[in-house]
């Protein structure tokens, strides 16, 4: 689909891009990875001509992208950046209908589209449609600046650090939402970043850059597995099987979830769970708030099961089934915990996740 | 202030306006009280709304050409190929504006010669500069993520001033306009003294005949016409603010 | 001309050049038989012997030259910078030599102006010059640029003083009333500085105040802004009918001079307006005083006298005095007007000129007005960036 072909940019002599081929397939996301001044976003830029390369050529669908108007070119690339850019004097739906009218779409098309998108990005279009930019918080602009760039349904989207500008909670929701989205849609990505862990969460391939080439391009669990060279050692770091983690979520190892509901009658609850666990959940409204230990067989039901209770804060020990089994782990090991409870959007229980089944993961992954 | 109560203020002003314009009754009233010993209350050659029509036409019409040239100009030196002229325009309008209006109308007229035809000119030479001054500063205001990314969208130049960077920079713009339509009120004011009609005729006939009523009648029509115009532009500007969202980015 | 690509020919410079150019096909002086008839254009050749002409025509080619090549560093602004210094030269000797050619020595009236051609060229050689004075940057080619300026302002002096430009119509005027030029210029001046001295003493306590109240900001803010839009003359107008009151009823200010006309109507006038400069800037530099600073200084255990003297008033000054520039320049150019209503000032001249008509009395009275004005401005600017504290961004009040 995209297709960069030996291709340079020099600034007053100075290469900030030497000699960089690159294909990237239909639907597939490549993300661009390396330290500051490695000339990805540069790369990023030259694909819809913001900047013109040196030498080499940029092809899109076998075209080389010099054959179309640069305006024209632009309008059938979805562009996302840092700083996002919104436009502060349209509201958010006139924001994203930029591109459908500059292609002159019909207006009741345009609207529908826009309904859409706020829907596809996780926002609300009755209640976010009219708002001025300068109501959104950081996450929500983000997210209206993904919808503007997919407005006119482009097959190519480019991301310069598009969650650089976030903090990090909203970032892994952000970069949750995304995964799904590219899930759905399928789009050619390219993608700029220097955070390797998002990269390793969200690419199909990675293209490693340093000093304005093509270091590595591999999957991720290629590059982390075989990194050619020491630079490309000493860039992913030593704990490789640590960042692996980052690429699979909660939600797709965790456990069904054992839980006594504090609503209920609680000696009872107990009994049918003896000689099974050690100990369960505490929900109150299905949201968790505590643990329970779980008397031993022998041994007698306490007149009071309360006092078997140790109540915590469920911000600081649940995770969110979106997030990553890396940040499960490090809360595991933050709260000194074995297991830790799953929580949806709404703080509801869903399941739990434990240290056995995280080392599970890093075994197979070690194995291959 | 909603939109629909702005134009009601202004509609009432306005009317409120012209009436106490044409109002010579309550003029040579209110003048008798204060200067009793006068005969000659109110300028005789000719009533205060035609006084008014003439000075809003001399400041309309330069107004109008200053607009355009100014903000012309303005988009001109914000522009690739006009960024040289940059840094120079706006020393020479830091410069012309250290100079006193009278002056330049003063300059017109050794030029030019007398009417309202110099006074036309010096206006529109002497508006400019606000108006110039804020075109630039509002474009260049506007934040340069945006701008990123209007290009990055496939914006051409022109779109992306049409629709982003002029919007964008209209309050300031406008607020620059609003000075200079003041400012033009206040010169057109003296152009009285080169024969240009206006406000400031009655003005100077007081002045000239020692008629303190004449003076005042013409001091204060001006003054309220200038004070008007000012409640105007910016009513308007208050009105288009929310379109633009608040500042032209962060 | 070939460029290279990496030095591009400098368009400001170009357009100065080719303005200047066209100028001096324009007429560059005018002679006027007496002080109220039209004059007879004269063009530069017909005003200097032809290789003095060819002269001023080489140096505009040599300032389109210094635009169009491609020169190093340094090298082109100072050649536009020495082109524009010696095209302004020329100018001022041709014009004292002009004296000379086209006047009978015993003709007492008859007097030159300068044309369109003379003063446009005057202003593209400035143009010149103050691109240039923009380009060279190191203290070398700096130097050198201020020496050219110096010494064209030098040349005008010597001509002045030395009588050779006595045939300009200006000199005459002024020749016919030295001594009422001299105690209008003091009244200007006195009206100009009394007024905004006044602003001064009134606006800043009002500035306070507004800041520290709240309740306040508004109705001042709203009083000084619409005091502005009132036209200066309409303003003086207004303020005849109160002062000629108090003054029939008060005797002992008849007896200091204050009339309904005059002095004193300008003056209070001249303060009003010289309010709003002053007092907005007074709140802005209260408002952007950074907050930290403050609780920093007393955390430090600064007594309130001290924290005003060490921390606030440093930093608020430069912002004041910024308005105050502003409102000096602004009263300059208002004390024209007031001349109108008997005040006195440079205004006599303007308007006397206006009434007969007679350009060269205009000038007399405008020019060194908007001399006044610049010179003004600059000393304020240098002086406020001089008692800037330094590593302090200067932000003097935007205009408003």
């Amino acid at each position: 689909m995209i297709e960069l072909a030996g291709v340079s940019k020099l600034y007053q002599d100075v290469p900030a891009v030497r000699d960089l081929s690159l294909k990237v397939s239909a639907g597939e996301v490549c993300v661009l990875i390396g330290p500051s001044g490695c000339g990805k976003s540069t790369t990023l830029k030259l694909v819809n001509r913001m900047l013109e390369p040196s030498s080499g050529r940029v092809l899109i669908r076998g075209r080389d992208v010099h054959s179309f108007r640069p305006e024209l070119l632009r309008r059938q690339i979805g562009y996302v950046i840092q700083s996002i850019g919104l436009f502060p004097h349209m509201t958010v739906s006139e924001n994203i209908a930029v591109v459908p009218r500059l292609l002159s779409w019909p207006r009741e098309k345009i609207r529908a589209r826009s309904e859409e998108l706020l829907e596809l990005v996780g926002l609300k279009s009755a209640q976010y449609g009219s708002k001025l930019p300068f109501e959104l918080s950081g996450g929500e602009a983000q997210r209206i600046g993904v919808a503007r760039a997919l407005a006119a349904d482009p097959p190519i989207l480019l991301m310069d650090e598009p969650f650089g500008a976030v903090d990090p909670l909203n970032r892994e929701l952000l970069q949750s939402e995304f995964a799904r989205i590219q899930a759905r849609l399928k789009k050619t990505v390219l993608f700029v970043t220097h955070d390797l862990d998002e990269a390793i969460r969200l690419a199909d391939r990675i293209a490693l850059m340093r000093d304005g080439r093509l270091v590595q391009l591999d999957s991720p669990e290629d590059l982390l597995a075989h990194p050619a060279g020491s630079f490309v050692r000493s860039f992913v770091g030593a704990d490789r099987a640590l960042k692996r983690l980052s690429r699979f979520p909660v939600a797709d190892f965790m456990s069904p979830a054992r839980a006594v509901r504090l609503e209920e009658e609680l000696t009872s609850q107990l009994e049918a769970v003896r000689g099974q666990t050690h100990f369960l959940w505490v929900v109150e409204e299905n949201r968790p708030s505590g643990w329970i230990e779980v008397p031993p067989a022998g041994r007698a039901m306490p007149d009071h099961p309360e006092d078997l209770i140790t109540r915590f804060d469920c911000r600081e020990l649940a995770v969110n089934r979106e997030a990553t089994l890396r940040s499960a782990l490090s809360r595991m090991l933050g709260q000194g915990v074995k297991a830790v409870p799953v929580i949806d959007g709404n703080g509801q229980l869903v399941g739990e996740i434990s240290l056995k089944s995280i080392e599970a993961v890093t075994e197979e992954g070690s194995r291959s | 202030m909603s939109n629909r109560w702005r134009l009601f203020y202004i509609l009432l002003l306005a009317a409120f306006f012209v009436l106490l314009m044409s109002f010579n009754q309550l003029w040579e009233l209110v003048l008798g009280r204060i200067f009793p010993a006068e005969q000659e209350l109110i300028y005789p050659r000719a009533g205060l709304l035609q006084l008014v029509g003439e000075h809003l036409l001399l400041v309309t019409l330069s107004s109008l050409a200053a607009v355009t040239a100014g903000a012309g100009i303005g988009i001109f030196v914000t522009r690739r190929a006009g960024r040289e002229f940059l840094e120079p325009v706006g020393d020479l309008t830091s410069l012309a504006q250290t100079f006193p209006p009278v002056a330049i109308l003063a300059l017109a007229v050794s030029s030019l010669g007398f009417g309202w035809k110099p006074t036309v000119v010096a206006l529109f030479l002497y508006s400019i500069l606000p108006i110039l001054r804020n075109t630039v500063s509002g474009l260049e205001a506007v934040a340069p993520e945006v701008l990123e990314a209007a290009r990055g969208m496939g914006m051409t130049p022109a779109q992306r001033l049409v629709r982003i960077e002029l919007p964008l920079a209209l309050p300031v713009i406008l607020a620059g306009i609003r000075i200079s339509v003041v400012i033009n009120v206040g010169t057109a004011t003296i152009g009285a003294v080169i024969g240009a009609g206006g406000l400031g005729t009655p003005i100077i006939a007081g002045l000239v005949r020692e008629n303190p009523a004449l003076v005042l009648q013409g001091a204060l029509a001006a003054a309220l016409l200038a004070f008007s115009l000012d409640q105007l532009i910016a009513q308007v500007e208050k009105a288009l603010a929310p379109a633009a969202g608040r500042r032209a980015g962060r | 001309m070939l460029l290279r690509p990496s030095v591009k020919a400098d368009k400001v410079l170009l357009s100065g050049a080719v303005l200047g150019a066209c100028a001096f096909f324009l007429t560059f002086l005018s002679l006027r038989p007496n002080r109220l008839v039209r004059g007879e254009p004269y063009a530069v050749w017909q005003t200097a012997a032809w290789p003095a002409a060819a002269l001023l025509a080489l140096l505009w080619i040599l300032a389109a030259a210094a635009a169009l090549l491609p020169l190093r560093r340094e090298r082109r602004p100072f050649l536009a910078a020495a082109a524009g210094s010696l095209i302004i030269l020329c100018i001022l000797v041709f014009t004292a030599l002009g004296g000379g050619r086209l006047i009978a020595p015993e003709d007492a009236l008859s007097r030159l102006s300068l044309g369109a051609g003379a003063w446009l060229m005057l202003v593209s050689a400035a143009l010149l010059l103050l691109k240039s004075g923009r380009d060279l940057k190191r203290p070398a080619g700096r130097l050198a640029g201020s020496l050219l300026i110096a010494g064209v302002l030098a040349a005008l002096v010597l001509l002045l003083a030395s009588g050779r430009l006595n045939a300009l119509g200006i000199v005459k005027e002024y020749q016919v009333r030295s001594s009422r030029f001299l105690g209008e210029l003091t009244r200007h001046l006195l009206l100009s500085l009394g007024a905004v001295a006044a602003a001064v003493a009134i606006g800043i306590p009002l500035g306070i105040t507004s800041y520290r109240k709240k309740l306040f900001r508004r109705p001042i803010f709203f009083a000084v802004n619409s005091i502005q839009t009132i036209p200066s003359l309409a303003l003086f107008g207004i303020m005849i009918a109160p002062l000629s009151a108090l003054s029939r009823n008060l005797p002992f200010l008849r007896a200091l001079g204050i009339r309904g006309i005059g002095w004193a109507p300008a003056l209070l006038a001249l303060t009003l307006y010289a309010l709003l400069p002053v007092t907005r800037n007074t709140y802005t530099s209260l408002d952007i005083l950074d907050p930290a600073a403050i609780e920093a200084g007393r955390g430090m255990g600064m007594s309130r006298l001290q924290l005003l003297f060490r921390v606030e008033i440093p930093l608020s000054v430069p912002i004041i005095l910024g308005g105050v520039r502003i409102a000096l320049v602004q009263a300059i150019g208002n004390t024209t007007v007031a001349a109108l209503i008997g005040a006195g000032g440079l205004g006599t001249f303007v308007f006397q000129g206006l009434g007969q008509a007679v350009p060269d009395l205009i000038l007399l009275g405008a020019l060194p007005v908007i001399a006044l004005a610049t010179a003004a401005d600059r000393i304020m600017r240098l002086f406020i960036a001089w008692i800037t504290p330094r590593g302090l961004n200067r932000r003097e009040g935007r205009q408003a």
